[in-house]
């Protein structure tokens, strides 16, 4: 892991703390400066904690100039073709709900309708939708709209381009310097996919949770390299900080640890597990107990859903349908696990590990879709697509990694063999 | 390996470069959530929050809905709703007065404007 990617998780780390103190303040009824004050002290923790990064991470003495110029011009077309699809107010998730809950948020009398819930099939349809979200990206929208005293465009924009051009940024960094080519393909492969462009531009959470499980791998991957009990306390933040950003960051969490519940279950990384985790694990449950109304897909349940589940044409539009968005909008990535196939039967490895958590969190969110009591083809074809999104970069990392691995003859049997 | 310090500009910049092209190119972008908050601009100010009212948008169906609940924050509306005391009803600039009279039919009309390419009624029920 480079240094780089430390400070990025520090970074994350640092927006999480931000946000809570934000949540803290409005509960609070603090004024504005208390608010700047807040902000300057989740600063300081971070710096305080600096040194323990440096000590952690492989340093860089001297910059490689040719690096930064592949970069530059890789974010170049990134953010050029981002720019082409951009609309003022994000797209139809954003001025639905992401950026109406910030609105609510940031307004210190009415921040709680932020929370008003949902009611299915009663006379109030949806108030304010998806309320049982996490409210991580509206409460730093909500902040910053508060602390510059006006409600601009470009602070959701920001936001969100940031955590977007933050996934090819980390995924070339972490991959350039093992191998130029594979990072320089990394970064090709990345600018190249049209859907994620197009949806990184939408001010929608979704990027941001595919950056902190990019993080969280990477962090991983240098826990299994080095030992270092830093790499497994951030691990569990980064998949807290999913977990605080989106519903289906619990199921990722749920998925990691299932497939790596051996190497976990022995007392001394658990314990380092739990330490990673529980700040935004507990905010979490207090935000699900005191705040957060029931979720609209669970409280639809009036009985369980057997109909549902034992419904076989259910699965089979859930996969016609999701085969279509990936055809439409991923072309590329049958051909990307196709390749990350091909490369486990030439390193004679089992594909599950990293690619197993990917896989089984997809399925889990299906397992969303069958019992669904919205339409399921309209649920399924305007949601798939960025589920996967939050997926793809880390699965580009470890399609990378394994391509850098075949090309040097490394072994590396914990972080790809599932241990189950 | 990049220092850090340069990574960071990198970042700085292409976020700022992002930010320039996003002006440029919402400058002359038609935008119909921009026209919808101007529009409900002055109803906003003399709604209570906690009046809930309803919303049936008769042009662009849902989208417009949504757009109008948007635009309408910190009031709570439902969009999708006309048996609340108060409904915001939206229709194409020049709807047919037929539509209209039927939509409204019933209710006090309390508040209207238009824009460009929206007509906004605001009703209560109860006799006229």
């Amino acid at each position: 892991m480079t240094e780089n990617t430390f400070y990025t998780i520090v970074f994350c780390a640092w927006l999480f703390l931000l946000s809570v103190l934000y949540l803290a303040a409005l509960w609070l009824s603090l004024p504005v400066w208390c608010l700047i004050l807040l902000i300057a002290l989740a600063s300081l923790v971070g710096w305080k904690y600096k040194p323990v990064f440096h000590e952690n991470a492989t340093a860089s003495k001297k910059s490689d100039w040719l690096e930064a110029l592949i970069l530059c011009i890789g974010l170049s077309v990134v953010i050029y073709k981002a720019w082409l699809l951009e609309e003022k107010y994000g797209h139809w998730d954003a001025w639905w709900f992401w950026n109406v809950r910030a609105d609510f948020l940031s307004r210190p009398a009415s921040w709680k309708l932020a929370f008003s819930g949902t009611q299915m099939g009663g006379l109030f349809t949806i108030p304010v939708a998806h309320s049982d979200y996490p409210p991580f990206l509206p409460l730093l929208n909500a902040l910053c709209w508060r602390v510059t005293g006006t409600h601009t465009v470009f602070i959701p924009f920001i936001w969100s381009m940031l955590s977007f051009l933050l996934l090819p940024a980390i995924l070339f960094l972490e991959t350039y310097p093992r191998n130029k080519l594979v990072g320089i393909a990394v970064l090709i492969f990345f600018a190249t996919q049209e859907r994620m462009m197009w949806l990184g531009s939408w001010q929608i959470a979704d990027g941001w949770i595919g950056l902190c499980l990019l993080l969280a791998f990477i962090a991983y991957e240098h826990y299994q390299k080095s030992e270092q009990a830093i790499g497994l306390l951030l691990t569990a933040l980064m998949l807290g900080m999913c977990c605080w950003i989106k519903n289906e960051g619990m199921i990722l969490t749920g998925v990691f640890l299932l497939f790596n519940s051996t190497s976990l279950s022995r007392q001394k990384k658990l314990r380092l597990f739990i330490a990673g985790i529980a700040g935004p694990a507990m905010v979490l449950l207090a935000f699900k107990l005191f705040l957060a109304p029931t979720n609209d897909v669970l409280a639809a349940q009036h009985a369980f859903p057997w109909d549902k589940i034992k419904d076989p044409s259910r699965y089979k539009e859930i996969i016609l349908i999701t085969r279509d968005v990936i055809k439409d909008s991923f072309p590329a990535l049958p051909y990307l696990i196709g390749g990350y196939l091909l490369l486990c039967i030439f390193l004679r490895r089992l594909p599950f590990g990293m690619f197993g958590v990917l896989v089984g969190s997809f399925i889990l969110y299906c397992g969303v879709y069958v019992i669904t009591p919205h339409n399921l083809g309209w649920h399924v074809s305007t949601s798939v697509d960025r589920l996967l999104m939050q997926l793809i970069p880390s699965l580009i990392w470890i399609v990378a990694l394994t391509l850098h691995d075949a090309l040097s003859g490394i072994k590396r049997p914990h972080f790809f063999k599932s241990e189950l | 390996m990049l220092r850090p310090a340069l990574f960071a500009g990198i970042m700085i910049l292409a976020v700022g470069a992002a930010v320039a092209g996003f002006v440029q190119k919402i400058s002359d972008q038609p935008d119909h959530l921009d026209e919808i908050k101007r529009a409900l601009a002055e109803l906003k100010q003399s709604v209570p929050r906690t009046n809930r009212m309803g919303c049936i948008a008769l042009t662009g169906g849902s989208e417009t809905t949504n757009k109008v609940c948007n635009a309408m924050v910190p009031a709570i509306v439902a969009p999708e709703v006309s048996t609340l005391d108060t409904t915001l009803f939206v229709f194409q600039q020049h709807a047919p007065d037929s539509l209209v009279n039927a939509s409204i039919a019933g209710s006090r009309k309390l508040w209207e404007t238009r824009s460009d390419h929206y007509y906004f009624i605001l009703t209560r029920k109860g006799a006229k």
